[in-house]
């Protein structure tokens, strides 16, 4: 089976433990979101997959081959991270050739075509670019890495709303050409919702979500009314969490609306409500 | 293969020839100063004219400060090219294997590039100093070239394999410090702990005995450069076979190899 398959990973900073005993597997050919509050260990699960660090135990294959200091397998993935790693005094159009070398099938035509539609100088050297720029110049040799698994570490950081929307839906239609796999690590979890085909929500470490986006919101609704009201109806049900304003009060259940009385409103959950009220300590 | 892709896309030769000219013109430049402030300290034994003593020597020496020169500009150098490296490894999935081997060949570019910038400037300070001891100074060398017999340079001709056996040394000085670096550099780049720690703890050893023995044999430079040789061969060997065997965390190595 095509897939990068994680199990029981495990990952210790000296005593900080920042993932605890995680298995999963991200399917070849879908989008992924890797969802966690700040310091939940999206970035670790990451640089394990990536090969950057290593686990304190646990093992990880791609395509059914161990990933740890496996070239083949390692050649099937590329990780945009938050911090640029490519030599900052080359220009972008020579980073480019620079990927090439280790990514054959990166698609040098695709990448200036894209850095045309950012409008990104290519002759410019990286650390000339700015904080924007510098995202746009690591998403355009993501995008045209030919890779397999494509990891975006918070891949729209310091990017105008513009250039966030022309990032979206290129990446719809890069994913329509090639059917690679793209996991997209990001705390704009409304703005990619519509991406995401499945999401993986990790917290404290642990792995508490592994699910078709679509399924995790229709598995929940949203209740909003008067606090008491919705009080007495939730009662029994599994509340997921819960937001007061005044004395409206809007609840996270999880299951199907059944019997709901006047006064009461059903809403379909967003994403990111519900991974907030998930994550909520 | 990625060892190679891994050199290539970090040094060119356009680099490499701007590091060895800097290198070259900072020790010219360094060495010439030196060697006018060395006039001073010859017309000063002249005047005392008594034996010249090993102290003499150090005091008119002008090789010295060029090597120190030489080895830390190649090293600031080299260290750039090392991050750089890990960087990009770490960009393009490359393993440590490849990564440490090619640090290892960086690490001997560098010490190279030092020795061919080291040797003609040292062969030429010395017929600098066979020029300069003519005129007022006419009988000065043999003095100081019999004093140098006894006391450092293993040849009575000071003038070719002195200036080579002082690049040798010099390069095997380069060579020992880019390991330590590029072992310590890698370690906390690549956060490979127990092979590195080993590798550091390997090098700091070889360091520890060649230093003792050089200490040992101070007087005898052949035996010294030998010596140096010889331990840096043995640690470049031990930190291969570690990387080769134990580039990964210890558990995972164990289920890997």
């Amino acid at each position: 089976m095509r897939g990068i398959e994680l199990k029981n990973l495990t990952k210790y900073y000296k005593d900080t433990k920042a993932l605890e005993d995680v298995s999963l597997t991200i399917e070849y050919g879908k989008i992924y979101g890797l969802l966690g509050r700040n310091g939940a260990g999206k970035s670790t699960m990451v640089n394990l997959i990536s090969n950057r660090i290593f686990p304190t135990s646990g093992e990880i294959y791609v395509d059914g081959e161990m990933s740890i200091e496996n070239d083949t397998a390692l050649r099937k993935i590329f990780t945009m991270s938050e911090h640029n790693l490519l030599p900052v005094d080359k220009k972008f159009k020579d980073a480019v050739k620079l990927v090439k070398m280790f990514y054959p099938e990166l698609d040098e035509d695709y990448a200036f075509a894209l850095a045309d539609k950012f409008e990104l100088d290519v002759k410019k050297k990286l650390m000339g670019l700015s904080t924007g720029y510098s995202s746009i110049a690591k998403l355009i040799i993501a995008l045209a890495s030919g890779a397999d698994y494509i990891f975006f570490d918070e891949p729209v950081l310091g990017l105008d709303a513009n250039h966030r929307d022309l990032f979206y839906k290129e990446l719809i239609e890069r994913y329509a050409q090639t059917g690679s796999t793209y996991i997209i690590s990001t705390h704009l979890i409304d703005e990619c919702a519509s991406l995401i085909e499945k999401a993986i929500i990790i917290d404290k470490g642990k792995l508490i979500v592994s699910k078709d986006t679509e399924r995790i919101m229709s598995d929940s609704y949203t209740v909003t009314g008067a606090a008491e009201l919705v009080d007495k109806y939730t009662a029994g049900k599994t509340v997921i969490g819960s937001d007061t304003v005044g004395g409206i009060k809007s609840a996270y259940v999880k299951g199907k609306p059944e019997n709901v009385p006047q006064g009461l409103e059903i809403s379909k959950a967003s994403l990111q409500s519900l991974f907030i009220q998930m994550t909520n300590d | 293969m990625y060892t190679k892709k891994l050199l290539r896309a970090t040094l060119n030769i356009k680099e490499i020839l701007v590091m060895a000219l800097m290198l070259a013109a900072i020790i010219a430049v360094f060495t010439f100063i030196e060697f006018q402030g060395a006039r001073g300290d010859i017309d000063d034994i002249i005047e005392k004219n008594s034996i010249v003593t090993q102290e003499d020597l150090d005091k008119i020496s002008v090789l010295s400060p060029a090597a120190v020169i030489a080895v830390f500009s190649s090293l600031a150098f080299g260290m750039a090219f090392l991050t750089q490296m890990t960087n990009l490894s770490l960009q393009v999935n490359v393993t440590r294997k490849h990564l440490y081997r090619a640090m290892l060949i960086l690490q001997s570019i560098c010490a190279s590039i030092i020795t061919l910038t080291v040797i003609p400037t040292m062969l030429g300070t010395n017929l600098l100093f066979s020029k300069f001891c003519t005129g007022d100074y006419a009988g000065l060398e043999s003095k100081f070239r019999d004093a140098a017999f006894n006391t450092w340079v293993f040849s009575k001709d000071m003038t070719i394999s002195s200036g080579i056996a002082e690049g040798i040394l010099v390069m095997l000085l380069a060579v020992f410090v880019f390991t330590v670096i590029g072992t310590l550099l890698g370690m906390v780049l690549t956060r490979l702990r127990g092979a590195a720690l080993a590798a550091v703890c390997i090098t700091g050893f070889a360091i520890a005995v060649g230093l003792l023995i050089m200490l040992i044999f101070l007087h005898t430079r052949i035996i010294s450069i030998s010596v140096l040789a010889g331990v840096l061969i043995i640690m470049l060997i031990a930190q291969h076979r570690l990387i080769k065997t134990q580039s990964l965390d210890a558990r995972t190595a164990v289920k890997v190899v």
